[in-house]
């Protein structure tokens, strides 16, 4: 008994760092965005299903350079907002590059008033912001009404602004 | 992925812990003379040991033809066990931030129940690499409360592979601070600090795990825990990533190596084997030889037998009707020099016996 015990006690001894070893690994990783992004989705109004746009352009009102979201982009069926982090408001500006609308005053903005809430749940995304939107609006030109069901966006959302847009039948 | 590795090293740990309790089963075991093994032989007080209930074993034992060491029974409290948990020294060379340390008291009862109390500090001080903060809590107290069962009762206390379950309770502070927040459409980073928070946990682990004798009273062993939280304080959306004596919130296994210190508190009460199983103190509760058909003289031990009721006491041979024997074998009631009586059961050896 005793010799056999002695026999099995580097193997044992082996097994035990292993498992320490693989206990105290790192994880694998942030498995998911390391960010909160609002995202808007785009809908007919007359349908109630999901479009997609062309020739459409997306910006923050103040971002640097003037950065651009899309830049006539096609087939736009899902639009990110990125929320500032230094602010507890941001609009957004939806140009249509068609033709016959591309005039800014057919342009939409959007308004978003939010409240910043940082959040620490797993070690491996770190600390990120998550943002309770508080109020939105927009104006009306291309977009007949703007829908939010769910005012908390972190970093496991998906699509959380509904855009219900002027289509014909 | 990381968790089926973590269920196969399980496994194979437990695999290897059996193989290793496998090295005693193998033989034929007989009824006890005690159905509860937890009874010690001994007589009354005031009586000498002269006799033990023959009955079972000899009716019971030789009606199932099975026959084997009978191990000694333990008193309630066989020894007390002090140890120190030492393993996240070692897991820190692996890149392990946090650290844990305790001390734990075990009482060892009958060699197979034991009560354990563990009592430890924890710290953690983590700043990953490539992410944006660090997460520091301060040596904070932690206890937990539970049982093992060694497996290896029947065997010296100084091997022992155990399976057991604790309750955990801790009460800890956090902070995270030297956070940075960047978001790269706006060209934005913000700086924030989290303010050291408040919490407690309580969690349970199911633990199985060797200890073996070093030298004396010094023994050494590990342990493979599993273990899950049942319950914690929240902070808003700030939880505690890291709790005193359970280790990472995200990690469901931990290890534990520690040194042990035995002291003895009935040292004449439970009897003393030796590697091959036979008494050292004959003057304890007795077992029959490992081989009860083997005719060495030298394994005449206080016996556990004694003649039922109504028999001779001594020195006469049983009749073969009487007992449910085997062809051949013949049961045979001797007196040892210690006076006190033994049976054997012994093969038939026509020439001996003429």
């Amino acid at each position: 008994m005793r010799t056999d015990i002695l026999r099995k006690l580097p193997l044992l001894a082996m097994l035990l760092l292993l498992v320490g070893a693989i206990s105290s690994c790192g994880g694998d990783g942030c498995n998911s965005k390391t960010q909160s992004i609002t995202t808007a989705r785009l809908y007919s109004m007359a349908t109630k299903k999901m479009i997609m746009v062309d020739s459409i352009s997306v910006y923050g009102i103040g971002a640097p350079g003037d950065s651009m979201i899309f830049d006539n982009a096609y087939r736009v069926s899902d639009i990110p907002l990125p929320f500032r982090y230094t602010a507890n408001s941001t609009q957004f500006v939806i140009h249509y590059n068609q033709k016959a609308i591309s005039h800014p005053s057919f342009n939409d903005t959007l308004t978003f008033k939010y409240d910043l809430v940082p959040i620490f749940d797993s070690s491996e995304c770190g600390v990120i912001y998550a943002f309770d939107i508080l109020d939105y609006e927009c104006t009306d030109n291309m977009i007949d009404s703007i829908s939010v069901p769910y005012n908390r966006v972190t970093n496991l959302s998906t699509v959380s602004v509904l855009l219900y847009m002027r289509t014909a039948q | 992925m990381r968790k089926t590795i973590c269920i196969l090293v399980g496994i194979m740990v437990s695999m290897a812990a059996m193989a290793c309790y496998g090295q005693t089963t193998g033989k034929r075991f007989i009824t006890p003379v005690e159905k509860s093994t937890n009874r010690t032989l001994l007589p009354r007080k005031g009586e000498k040991l002269e006799y033990v209930e023959r009955d079972s074993l000899v009716l019971d034992s030789l009606r199932r033809d099975s026959i084997a060491k009978i191990y000694p029974r333990y008193p309630l409290i066989t020894d007390v066990t002090v140890g120190v948990n030492f393993w996240d020294l070692v897991a820190k060379l692996f890149g392990q931030s946090y650290e844990s340390y305790d001390v734990s008291l075990k009482v060892n009862m009958w060699n197979r129940l034991f009560p354990a109390l563990e009592l430890g500090v924890g710290r953690a001080n983590s700043t990953p690499d490539g992410l944006n903060y660090t997460y520091k809590t301060p040596w904070s107290f932690y206890a937990k409360l539970g049982a093992d069962y060694n497996f290896l009762f029947k065997s010296h206390p100084r091997y022992q592979f155990f399976v057991g379950v604790r309750g955990g309770y801790s009460a800890f502070k956090y902070s995270i601070t030297g956070v940075t927040v960047d978001n790269g459409y706006w060209g934005e980073s913000e700086k924030l600090e989290v303010p050291t928070m408040k919490s407690n946990a309580l969690y349970g682990e199911v633990v199985a795990g060797l200890k073996v004798q070093l030298s004396g009273p010094i023994s050494a062993g590990w342990t493979v825990k599993y273990h899950t939280v049942f319950k914690h304080k929240k902070n808003g959306e700030i939880n505690p990533w890291y709790i005193p004596g359970f280790g990472s919130r995200e990690s469901s296994l931990y290890v534990g190596m520690s040194v042990y210190y035995t002291f003895k508190t009935s040292k004449k009460k439970w009897p003393n084997i030796d590697d091959d199983g036979k008494l050292i103190d004959p003057g304890t509760a007795g077992h029959l030889p490992t081989d009860s058909i083997s005719t060495d003289a030298s394994n005449q031990n206080p016996g556990l037998n004694a003649p039922a009721d109504g028999q001779e006491k001594s020195g006469e041979a049983v009749d073969d009707e009487e007992l449910p024997l085997k062809r051949g074998q013949r049961l045979k009631v001797d007196q040892p020099k210690t006076g006190i009586k033994a049976a054997r059961l012994v093969e038939e050896e026509d020439d001996k016996e003429k």
